[in-house]
């Protein structure tokens, strides 16, 4: 485990995140709706995004990027795509960070 | 009692004094206003309203000169809530466009036991079709059509879905706020129509309003079934076409159009979901009223099942 993959990742349960999808039609991609409960904020996510933040959101506490990533890895229906907590944090993390969905704790 | 028993001199004595109970479906009004316009607004537009003094009423309004230079040089007026002025008073002219926005602004303010969205409905064999729209997207237009077409008019501007029945619309049927080029449009497109006084120069520019049917009127207090929604877009020129909107889009820009979304939270959130998960979602393009009117009539057919 690197130093990177080690850096903790919560939500605050009082403030939940509310996911909201439906079936996609017309060879439409799928979209996932996230509102934040704490700031009223609304954003369209990916299926992938909406797994991480399942995935924080279920976990009590903080859990950190190693953890969500071989989490998210079990999800995949792809057991053999190759990725690591470093593309996890730039593609996911870091962006919901930015959008305060969620927090990245103190180490 | 309606306000057809009701005769101008009346109505002007009622704003005058004590003011004027008006009954707009979900909410009561006391107006009170020593404008000529806004009597004669109210007596050209509301006379088929009912009205009868009730010790309570949701909002009381008043529509007031400010005094001073301004009674007599370009005179202005203001709208008053509760005694409060929330606006720049505005010209005299304008006295009953000033009323039907201050109108909105209470609903949209203060109605809370709603989830409130910037759009208009219109229903017909008991499905509503509610059409959120950015200003100037031809909404206005495209509803005055289809209700001049025999569709009854739940509301142009605000759609209102209950918390406590949220798989219906609510009307808050009022005259439909006309702008610009769509005047001359709808005087031509329905010319059986009653339109008040064009008033140019407004915020929205040129403005008159449009009386809505009778039949719309008379079933004020009868709530529609929601079943579509369709995000209107006038463009000159375009073809009349209508494609899919996935429902997470539809969403997107409903919440983005809503003056509560983010009071009621949660609450909020489980509401707008409801809505977009029971009714089919449409992107509409038009510029061809006739051919608008043929596609939406095919369209709540199809929904509602009818031949």
């Amino acid at each position: 485990m690197n130093k990177v993959g080690q850096t903790a990742w919560h939500i605050n349960p009082d403030h939940p995140i509310l996911l909201a999808d439906w079936a996609p039609s017309n060879g439409e991609a799928s979209e996932v709706i996230a509102y934040h409960s704490a700031t009223g904020d609304t954003h369209l996510i990916t299926p992938e995004g909406a797994q991480i933040l399942d995935i924080i959101q279920n976990h009590s506490g903080t859990i950190s990027a190693d953890e969500i990533t071989e989490k998210f890895r079990t999800l995949l229906a792809d057991p053999e795509a190759e990725f690591d907590s470093s593309d996890i944090i730039e593609a996911f993390l870091v962006p919901f960070r930015n959008l305060e969905l969620i927090e990245e704790s103190a180490q | 009692m309606t306000m057809s028993d009701t005769s101008i001199s009346e109505i002007t004595q009622k704003l005058n004094n004590d003011g004027l109970c008006l009954h707009t479906g979900p909410f009561s009004i006391r107006v009170r206003s020593e404008i000529p316009e806004v009597a004669e607004g109210i007596h050209r537009f509301y006379s088929s309203y009912p009205t009868h003094d009730t010790d309570f009423c949701d909002f009381h309004i008043g529509i007031h000169s400010p005094g001073g230079l301004r009674r007599w040089f370009r005179p202005q007026v203001n709208f008053e809530l509760d005694g409060l002025i929330p606006f720049k008073p505005m010209p005299k002219e304008q006295a009953f466009a000033t009323f039907e926005w201050g109108y909105n602004y209470c609903i949209s303010s203060y109605a809370h036991q709603y989830l409130i969205i910037h759009a208009a409905v219109v229903e017909k064999y008991g499905q509503a079709v509610i059409m959120p729209a950015q200003p100037g997207s031809g909404k206005s237009t495209l509803t005055a059509a289809l209700v001049s077409r025999g569709w009854r008019l739940l509301s142009d501007e605000l759609t209102l879905i209950p918390i406590e029945a949220r798989d219906s619309v609510i009307p808050i049927t009022r005259p439909i706020n006309i702008k610009n080029a769509s005047i001359e449009v709808m005087k031509n497109f329905a010319p059986q129509a009653h339109f008040g006084p064009v008033v140019a120069d407004t915020a929205k520019g040129t403005v008159t309003h449009m009386k809505p049917t009778s039949e719309s009127i008379a079933r004020i207090n009868d709530p529609a079934q929601q079943r579509l929604i369709v995000f209107p877009r006038y463009q000159r020129g375009s073809q009349t076409r209508l494609s899919q909107r996935s429902k997470a889009r539809a969403f997107m820009e409903m919440a983005q159009q809503s003056f509560n979304f983010n009071i009621l939270g949660k609450t909020g959130f489980d509401i707008l979901y409801n809505t977009v998960d029971q009714c089919a979602c449409y992107d509409f393009g038009y510029s061809q009223l006739e051919e608008a009117m043929e596609l939406f009539e095919a369209l709540i057919e199809q929904q509602a099942g009818t031949p």
